[in-house]
């Protein structure tokens, strides 16, 4: 490969544009539904890691180039943002999206256990919206009630900031169901995407 | 009328911020009515009326519906109505500034705002294809129901998997399809050229963009006088 077709040229631009989109609607979507009740609460990044792992499989594996995933993660952020998330889960998108891509682009895209790492790390940036709840409870306190009424959801909020255990619990949860959502990823790739020429 | 795209923008940014920092109804209802009555000058007044009767519907559940249930299920009917009900501004003013706003008129505005490039193409493809999104879902809906996998909650939860699968790929597929068509025809435009952009419209600040900011920041003010003081 040429040393120009290492950069993101107009085309790939656009694919990030429509991706990017792909990925907020169904991180919306799912974790949106995830969040509505006090059992699923805690679950969300999980949730949500499953259901992304396809988008960003597909996304690498058409856009192996540097600086898409930062983009895909500033874009991601600013749509969540105005949905009205936590702003530490934007700020999370963002970090976690400039790390994954000098993670996919130290194995030049094309490895999967690399791509699988960064998408593990990248799965993560929902948890934006949980860190505060042990960091700084009296912000994200306030913050909740002016979202509404939550009482239901008050003793689930307080134990995840009071057990120490929780935030690792979920960080591993997450990690884990980010894996299976890689590979579900994965597959689907291989059985319809290569197969129509999309890759 | 004409309101410059960095106004729409600005003014969902405020009104996404705002809305949840802001408790008080009042103020809430004010937020909802601007987007509203911006609407309705567009002459949108199919969806400015589909958001406001969802907006009042959510409102009359909360102050009606939510003291006859029980607690527990009161309590995760309220937060679901409250949380909807605060996104409908943002969703309003989103639909006005996708609905009026061609991409060039957004990329020659976005352009003086002197981003990256390539960040202000991905973005405005992003807000183009926002619409298109809905159109493809609604395809790939029809088309199962016409195979008979029903697209419910049950169905999912009856087999996650195989839904997840009928849903994305062709989801994904199109998505693809329709990056490498909207490629051609901007490269054939010359999105490439390297030289400053020019547009045939002018995209400038007028008097209504004055307007429409100076009411935005009338409300914050009376936002905050609101949280702080009480008011309202």
């Amino acid at each position: 490969m040429n040393k120009k077709s290492q950069k993101l040229q107009t085309r790939d631009f656009i694919s990030v544009g429509i991706f990017s989109l792909i990925y907020a609607a169904v991180a919306f979507i799912i974790g949106g539904i995830a969040q509505m009740t006090p059992i699923t609460f805690p679950f969300m990044p999980m949730i949500v890691a499953l259901f992304t792992g396809t988008v960003f499989m597909l996304y690498i594996a058409k856009i192996p180039k540097r600086g898409a995933i930062t983009i895909l993660g500033i874009i991601s952020g600013i749509l969540l943002f105005i949905t009205g998330m936590f702003w530490m889960m934007s700020a999370f998108f963002v970090v976690l999206g400039i790390i994954a891509d000098f993670i996919c682009a130290s194995g030049g895209f094309k490895s999967f256990k690399k791509n699988m790492a960064a998408y593990c790390l990248f799965a993560l940036s929902p948890m934006g919206a949980y860190v505060p709840m042990a960091i700084m409870p009296t912000q994200f306190d306030e913050f909740m009630s002016k979202k509404g009424d939550v009482s239901s959801f008050s003793s689930v909020i307080d134990s995840i900031g009071a057990n120490w255990w929780a935030i690792p619990a979920m960080l591993l949860g997450t990690i884990l169901c980010a894996f299976i959502g890689g590979f579900i990823g994965k597959k689907l790739l291989k059985k319809h995407f290569e197969k129509a020429g999309i890759v | 009328m004409k309101i410059d795209p960095r106004t729409k923008l600005l003014i969902l940014a405020i009104t996404s911020i705002s809305v949840f920092l802001n408790g008080s109804i009042t103020i809430e209802c004010i937020f909802a009515a601007l987007p509203f009555l911006l609407l309705l000058s567009t002459k949108k007044i199919y969806t400015a009326l589909k958001y406001a009767a969802l907006f009042l519907v959510l409102l009359a559940i909360q102050f009606w519906l939510v003291p006859l249930l029980p607690v527990s299920a009161g309590g995760i009917i309220y937060m679901f109505a409250v949380y909807i009900r605060k996104l409908i501004p943002c969703f309003m003013l989103g639909s006005l500034l996708i609905s009026t706003t061609r991409v060039s008129e957004f990329l020659a505005a976005v352009g003086k705002l002197r981003l990256p490039k390539g960040f202000t193409i991905s973005l405005s493809i992003t807000l183009r294809y926002f619409p298109t999104m809905g159109e493809e879902w609604n395809s790939i809906k029809d088309a199962m129901a016409l195979r008979g996998i029903p697209v419910t909650a049950a169905g999912i939860l009856r087999h996650p998997m195989r839904t997840m699968e009928y849903t994305y790929v062709p989801m994904l597929v199109s998505a693809s399809k329709i990056s490498d068509e909207i490629t051609q025809a901007a490269i054939t435009r010359g999105i490439d050229h390297v030289q400053r952009r020019t547009c045939m419209e002018t995209v400038r600040f007028h008097v209504m963009d004055m307007l429409i900011l100076v009411v935005y920041i009338t409300v914050i003010i009376l936002a905050f006088l609101a949280n702080g003081k009480g008011w309202f």
